[in-house]
């Protein structure tokens, strides 16, 4: 392990702490011999006191030995090669960085990174085969119990849990790169996964071939932007039990069963893209007992079924374009009071469907490229209303199997007959004012 | 799959139908039962199998009704000490802890032995308990 300092830096030091003891009355006395003298001294302090010392590690090195060497507010840097450690814990505030992107590799030992100190930023390393097991989940970078860390363009690669914060408040995750090639739900962990933690920002990250690329059980006030998720075996997104969260200018795309939503009150979806979630489980956005939420601005393309909710309670859905899926929106009878509001529907097979009879959502002011009403008045509403949802998507409700008569003659008669005398649709799931043209200002 | 089936319906027993992880959904939460640490299952009188992600899953089924105690005819729970097996429910050990987190938030893990939930329990802390404890727990009419 090479230890060295770096000249810059202390002399940074070193104006600051001058401009301090000049500060006091007995120091404008000295010589300027006396100054020389005192800033040796000083140089001195900083290396044997370890204050804000810089530690370089370079190949062959150890990491952990430089980080055990460290003290608070220290910087380890770590020189571009590959190195071979794992179980390093960090239980002081240091900052450790590469240098054009160091590779540490696990060796499938355990974890590589275990934070357990405040104000520990982890910077620019690259991360590989951190370990597996079915009891423990180990993480490539693991953070527990601390506050104010920052895990930020790291690349990790091939790991069992990617990030892993347990227990921490006002940690900020930016731009990783977290990839993993894992080939089945089992042995596979999660990209970015949070638990029982409070106000996190997770920003610009790219997460893909986890078990579920973000997750969330147990975290509030937390929020999501500018991610990418993709081609994860489970869920690109998903959270249970986290209130007070906020979801925004994110892609989820192409994920085993796309994004799930659980147990969650006072959420927020803007601006996200569901994108290419195919398979008989699969959903865009599947909301479970989920209430006061606002959903968006959002795409959801080309998805088995867009966005499915049961149990949603007062969900607001608005400003939404939902294009090229099979199902748009499965609204299930035991959701109440939802909105869905100046949405686009376009090129869905089915734009709305519910498995009950019964409806206390709103439906108002979409666009239904399915509507061939007019607008005499020219007020942008059709003048007839809408009913969004077709007697054969309940019939395929009931019987899956069905789904096979889709674009035949006979479903086509059957979908007539229920328009003109309505007996199985929900006589309330009606949209009074269809919008004549596409919703612009929608993603 | 047609002829499974069949003699799923014809044999009217309550024996487990092992989990498909990966592949399967959880009646109750929807979620794809994915950690082979936990499931459960409830096999009715009538052969119709239920399956779930976690054993908070399938008692909150039990006491919400969606299942009726009445109906059922076997319970089986994974043994989180031998991952994917199915074991009776009602003889297993239990082990609530929040340090040994299950799917669905409770922390709640099964075991076939006793000394296995011990061991667990020795390194992550939390409590034993029995099936009959459990059922009480979760507000399950028997």
């Amino acid at each position: 392990m090479k230890i060295g300092t770096q000249n810059t830096r202390n002399k940074t030091e070193c104006r600051g702490k001058k401009a301090f003891f000049s500060g006091l009355p007995f120091n404008s006395a000295y010589s300027a011999f006396h100054n020389i003298y005192r800033a040796a001294i000083l140089i001195v302090l900083f290396v044997s006191q370890g204050w804000a010392k810089d530690i370089y590690v370079s190949q062959g090195g150890s990491i952990g030995d430089a980080v055990i060497s460290s003290g608070p507010g220290d910087k380890v840097i770590i020189k571009k090669g590959s190195y071979k450690e794992s179980g390093i814990i960090i239980d002081k505030p240091i900052e450790v960085t590469g240098e054009d992107y160091p590779e540490i590799d696990g060796m499938g030992k355990g974890e590589i990174f275990t934070v357990r100190s405040d104000n520990v930023t982890i910077k620019g390393i690259k991360l590989i085969n951190c370990g597996y097991s079915s009891m423990k989940d180990f993480a490539a970078l693991k953070i527990e119990n601390a506050s104010g860390c920052r895990i930020e363009q790291n690349k990790l690669l091939n790991n069992f849990f990617g990030i892993y914060l347990a227990g921490s408040k006002k940690c900020e995750i930016i731009s990783n790169e977290i990839i993993s090639n894992a080939v089945s739900e089992i042995s596979s962990g999660n990209g970015i996964h949070l638990w029982k933690c409070d106000s996190i920002l997770v920003s610009g990250n790219i997460i893909t071939g986890h078990r579920d690329g973000i997750y969330f059980e147990f975290v509030t006030h937390s929020k999501v932007l500018n991610n990418r998720s993709e081609k994860n075996i489970r869920y690109g997104l998903h959270f249970m039990f986290s209130n007070y969260d906020d979801y925004e200018n994110n892609v989820f795309k192409n994920n085993g069963a796309g994004v799930a939503v659980m147990y969650t009150r006072y959420v927020k979806m803007i601006n996200n893209r569901f994108e290419d979630n195919w398979g008989p489980n699969a959903y865009g956005l599947l909301l479970k007992d989920i209430s006061d939420a606002l959903i968006q601005h959002n795409m959801f393309h080309k998805n088995t079924t867009g966005l499915y909710s049961e149990g949603g309670t007062r969900i607001n859905i608005l400003n939404n374009t939902f294009s090229e899926n099979g199902w748009a929106s499965k609204i299930l009878g035991n959701c109440t009071d939802d909105t869905v509001k100046l949405n686009n529907f376009i090129g869905n097979t089915f734009d709305v469907s519910t498995n009950s009879s019964r409806n206390t959502n709103l439906f108002s002011e979409n666009y239904w490229d399915k509507y061939n009403g007019y607008d005499l008045n020219k007020d942008g509403a059709g003048d007839v209303p809408f009913r969004p949802v077709s007697m054969f998507s309940m019939v395929v409700e009931e019987t899956p199997a069905s789904l096979f008569l889709l674009r035949s003659f006979i479903v086509e008669l059957l979908d007539v007959a229920e328009k003109v005398v309505p007996v199985f649709i929900p006589e309330s799931l009606i949209d009074e004012r269809p919008r004549m043209s596409e919703l612009r200002g929608t993603k | 799959m047609f002829s499974a089936l069949l003699i799923t319906a014809f044999s009217c027993s309550s024996d487990p139908e092992p989990i498909n992880f990966g592949n399967e959904q959880c009646e109750l939460c929807k979620m794809t039962i994915s950690d082979i640490k936990f499931g459960a299952e409830v096999v009715t009188k009538k052969g119709k199998v239920h399956k779930f992600d976690a054993a908070e899953c399938m008692m909150n089924s039990l006491s919400q009704g969606k299942i009726k105690t009445e109906d059922a005819g076997g319970y089986y729970v994974i043994d989180a000490a031998n991952p994917k097996n199915l074991i009776d429910a009602v003889k297993a050990a239990y082990l609530i802890s929040e340090k040994f987190p299950s799917p669905m938030g409770a922390g709640l893990s099964a075991f076939a032995n006793k000394t296995d939930a011990e061991a667990v329990q020795k390194n992550f802390g939390g409590e034993l308990k029995s099936w009959d404890e459990i059922l009480l727990k979760f507000k399950v009419n028997q």
